[in-house]
């Protein structure tokens, strides 16, 4: 229980800190244009219909399986992790994940951070055999799936900001 | 269906696309992907476009 609660702790002051980050980044207002706010959109309701399947999912498997390995935090975590990370990979795809005022190398940053240190959380709990505990997954596997995003969506904002960098210089190419 | 027409005004004005895209106060990308044909803007961005690049609707936007 204690651990569980020291857990939630550093779960609340890493959003606030990632939120007081992302505000101040962004500044009064996210500056989105048509475009992004229509491709946020789709990638939103793509991801919260992600979350539903794989709340039905989990759902059926709880109820099939005898001797879930996944709890029901560890499952639900699981399940938004996913339905988020959808969200995100569409979002960086087509370059709406950032607003076109905001600096993207602060959420680079950001979530290069945030994905570092959950995949080393997740990490250190896999070599200290602490991913399975009596027979079920701990938590450490939600720090390896949010480490994963994390770092996927750092990845992905730099890997788009280096296409985009090269396409301009071809558009700029072509006007001449 | 790509939009020649609003790549070749752009040109003539020698503004890039990011110089288009600050004047209009959107991203680069979706300047980019109108001229592609990949994205239809709506009447208010194609009324900003065409007032900096000193074109009507018509000659920008109208199907040929």
């Amino acid at each position: 229980m204690l651990e569980f609660i020291i857990m939630l702790a550093i779960m609340v002051v890493i959003a606030v800190v990632t939120g007081a980050v992302t505000v101040k980044c962004r500044g009064k207002s996210a500056q989105f244009d048509e475009r992004q706010l229509i491709a946020r959109g789709k990638a939103l309701g793509a991801g919260f219909y992600t979350l539903m399947l794989s709340l039905v999912c989990y759902i059926f498997y709880s109820k099939l399986v005898e001797n879930p390995v996944l709890d029901a935090s560890i499952g639900i975590g699981l399940c938004i992790i996913i339905g988020v990370a959808v969200f995100a990979v569409i979002g960086v795809a087509k370059d709406a994940f950032v607003g076109f005022t905001e600096n993207a190398s602060s959420r680079k940053v950001l979530f290069g951070i945030l994905g570092g240190i959950n995949l080393a959380m997740g990490v250190w709990a896999v070599l200290n055999g602490r991913l399975l505990e009596e027979g079920r997954l701990s938590v450490a596997v939600l720090n390896l799936a949010i480490g994963v995003v994390g770092a996927a969506v750092c990845i992905g904002l730099v890997i788009r900001g280096s296409a985009q960098k090269k396409q301009s210089a071809i558009e700029e190419a072509d006007d001449e | 269906m790509k939009n020649l027409r609003l790549k070749s005004a752009r040109a003539a004005m020698d503004l890039s696309q990011q110089d288009l895209a600050d004047r209009v106060n959107v991203s680069r990308q979706t300047i980019s992907a109108i001229e592609k044909g990949d994205y239809n803007p709506t009447i208010n961005l194609c009324v900003a476009i065409c007032r900096v690049l000193g074109k009507t609707l018509d000659e920008l936007f109208w199907p040929e």
